[in-house]
C-alpha cells in the first residue's frame, strides 16, 4: 500500500498547535488567586497522643465568601509559617501554599466553604511527649486585623498558658490584643460560634500582632502544675498555724489553770456556809488542783 | 477528757461554767477546739479517701488543712465586722462560739466517717453522695452551732440581730476561702466533683456569661 506523506504532517502539525494551546492555558491558570481577609476564626485544641490536633474555623468576609459560591478562588495568608512539625490535614477545597519549603498559607476553593462564610480544617501539631516546657501555639491565625480566638483550653483542665509579650494583654478571664474593644470580641465570639466561660482560656489575638512577635508561644500547663505553687504555700500556711496553736495551747496550759482554781476558790467562799453547794465547790476543786498540778509539773519540765 | 465534754456542752449552746469563765480559760478553750477538729477532720478525709491508700494518707492533712486555714482566713474578717458593728457581745464569746461551731462540724464529719467509708467501699454511687452530703451536713450544723453559741451567751438586753454582722461576715468568709482552697487541696475524693474546679470550674458549669 502507497503511503500518502501529507497527512501525516497535518496531524503532527494539529497536535503541536493543540500542545501549545493546553500549555498556554496551563501558564494562564498557574497564576495565583487573589489574596483575601477573613472576618473572624476560631481555633480549638484537641490533646492527641502525638500532640494537638488544632480544629480551624476561618470565617471569611461576605465579598470572599460571594467569590468562592460562585467558583473563584481565594487565598489567604497565614501570619507566620507553619513549622516542620504541623501539618494541615488535607481536606476538599483547601490547598496549602507553600513558599521556601514552608505552608505559608491556603488556597479556597467552593468545596472548602462548608456553612455560610466558614471554612473548616483541622492543622496536626506534633510535640513530643516527655521533657517540653514551651511549645510553639500552632493554631493558623491568619495575617491581618480581624479578631481571632485561640481556645487555650486542651481538654482535662489542661491549659495553653501563652505568653503573653508585649503585644498582648491579661484581662479577667481572657487574653487580648490590645485595643479589642468588648464589641470586637462579642462580634468575634457570634462569627465563629464560640462560648466563652470564665476560664481565662480565651485568647483574642489579631494576626498583625502574631507576625509581629514571630509566632506565639505557650506552656503546657496541667491544674496539678497549675495548683502547685498555691498548694506549697498553703501547706507552709498550714504547718505556720498548727505550731502557733501548739504553742498557744502551751502557754494557756497554766494560766487557765491558775484562773481555774481562783475561780473555784471564789465559789468556795461564796459557798461557805451552804454545805451542799460546798460539797459541789469541794469536788470540782479537786478536779482544777490536779490539772493546775499537772500543768505546773509539764511547765516546769 | 473533761475539757472535750466542757466544749460539748459549749457547742450546744450551754452556759459556761463559772470555773471555765476566765480569758485565759477561753481561748484555752478555743485553741483546743480547733486543735481537735483538727483530728476529727483528718479522720473524716481518711473515710473519705479510703478507697485509694496514697488519696487517705494525703487526706490526712489536706482536710485539716482546708479546715484551719479556712478559720484562720474567716477570723480576722469577722473580727473586724465585730468591731465595726459595736455589737456587746464580748470577743472571747465570739471566738468561742466560732470555735464551737468548727468543733461541732467536725465532730459530725468525725461521726459520719464510718458511713462514709463504708459506701465508698461497696457502693460507686452511694458512696460519693455520702462523702459531699456529709460535708453539707457538718456544714448547716456548724453554722447553727455558731449563731446559737453567740446568741445565748450575749448580754441581756442586747438586741439579737446586732451580732447577725460579724456572724453573716465570718461564715461567708469562711465558705468562700473553704471553696477556694477545698479546689488547691483537690482530690480530696477519689471521684471529681463540682468543688474541684473551685470557682472558675462553678462559673464554667454556670451557663455562660455573655449569653
Amino acid at each position: 500500500m502507497d503511503r500518502i506523506p501529507a497527512r501525516p504532517f497535518a496531524v503532527r502539525l494539529f497536535f503541536v498547535v493543540l500542545l501549545a494551546l493546553v500549555a498556554f492555558a496551563a501558564s494562564a491558570d498557574a497564576e495565583p488567586p487573589r489574596e483575601t481577609a477573613i472576618s473572624a476564626a476560631l481555633f480549638t485544641p484537641v490533646r492527641m497522643q502525638d500532640g494537638l490536633e488544632w480544629r480551624i474555623r476561618w470565617v471569611l468576609t461576605p465579598e470572599a465568601a460571594h467569590d468562592l459560591a460562585e467558583a473563584t478562588p481565594r487565598a489567604v495568608r497565614f501570619a507566620v509559617p507553619l513549622a516542620a512539625d504541623e501539618m494541615l490535614e488535607s481536606t476538599w477545597g483547601i490547598t496549602p501554599i507553600v513558599e521556601h519549603g514552608a505552608v505559608v498559607g491556603v488556597v479556597l476553593d467552593q468545596a472548602g466553604l462548608t456553612d455560610g462564610r466558614v471554612v473548616a480544617a483541622s492543622l496536626h501539631q506534633r510535640i513530643a511527649s516527655e521533657g517540653v516546657r514551651e511549645v510553639r501555639v500552632g493554631a493558623p491565625v491568619v495575617a491581618g486585623s480581624a479578631l481571632q480566638i485561640i481556645d487555650a483550653d486542651v481538654g482535662g483542665g489542661t491549659r495553653l498558658a501563652i505568653e503573653p509579650g508585649r503585644l498582648l494583654e491579661k484581662r479577667v478571664g481572657f487574653m487580648a490584643s490590645p485595643g479589642a474593644s468588648p464589641a470586637a470580641r462579642e462580634e468575634a465570639r457570634r462569627l465563629t460560634g464560640y462560648v466563652e466561660h470564665l476560664s481565662g482560656a480565651a485568647v483574642y489575638v489579631r494576626g498583625d500582632d502574631v507576625k509581629t512577635l514571630g509566632g506565639l508561644v505557650a506552656a503546657l500547663e496541667t491544674p496539678r502544675a497549675r495548683a502547685r505553687g498555691g498548694v506549697i504555700g498553703i501547706a507552709v500556711l498550714f504547718a505556720a498555724v498548727v505550731l502557733a496553736l501548739g504553742v498557744a495551747m502551751r502557754r494557756l496550759r497554766h494560766a487557765a489553770g491558775v484562773e481555774r482554781a481562783d475561780a473555784i476558790l471564789a465559789a468556795e467562799v461564796d459557798a461557805l456556809g451552804d454545805p451542799r453547794a460546798l460539797a459541789a465547790v469541794d469536788a470540782s476543786a479537786a478536779a482544777a488542783a490536779a490539772t493546775a498540778a499537772a500543768a505546773a509539773s509539764r511547765t516546769d519540765r | 477528757m473533761e475539757t472535750l465534754v466542757t466544749l460539748i456542752d459549749i457547742a450546744c449552746g450551754r452556759a459556761i461554767p463559772a470555773a471555765d469563765a476566765g480569758r485565759s480559760r477561753r481561748l484555752q478553750l478555743v485553741v483546743f477546739a480547733l486543735l481537735a477538729s483538727l483530728v476529727f477532720a483528718a479522720l473524716w478525709g481518711v473515710a473519705a479517701g479510703s478507697r485509694s491508700a496514697g488519696l487517705a494518707v494525703a487526706n490526712l492533712y489536706k482536710v485539716p488543712m482546708v479546715v484551719l486555714l479556712s478559720c484562720a482566713f474567716a477570723a480576722p474578717a469577722g473580727l473586724l465586722a465585730w468591731r465595726l458593728s459595736g455589737t456587746r457581745v464580748r470577743g472571747s464569746d465570739l471566738a468561742l462560739g466560732f470555735a464551737g461551731g468548727v468543733f461541732g462540724g467536725t465532730l459530725v464529719l468525725a461521726v459520719l466517717a464510718p458511713l462514709v467509708a463504708l459506701y465508698y467501699h461497696s457502693s460507686a454511687w452511694a458512696g460519693p453522695v455520702l462523702g459531699i452530703g456529709s460535708a453539707a451536713i457538718a456544714l448547716l450544723t456548724g453554722t447553727v452551732m455558731f449563731v446559737r453559741g453567740v446568741v445565748r451567751r450575749l448580754e441581756p438586753g442586747t438586741k439579737k440581730r446586732s451580732v447577725f454582722l460579724p456572724v453573716g461576715v465570718t461564715l461567708a468568709m469562711q465558705l468562700l476561702t473553704l471553696l477556694q482552697l477545698t479546689s488547691l487541696a483537690s482530690p480530696i475524693f477519689p471521684e471529681r466533683t463540682a468543688f474541684s474546679g473551685g470557682i472558675d470550674h462553678i462559673a464554667a458549669s454556670a451557663p455562660s456569661v455573655h449569653e
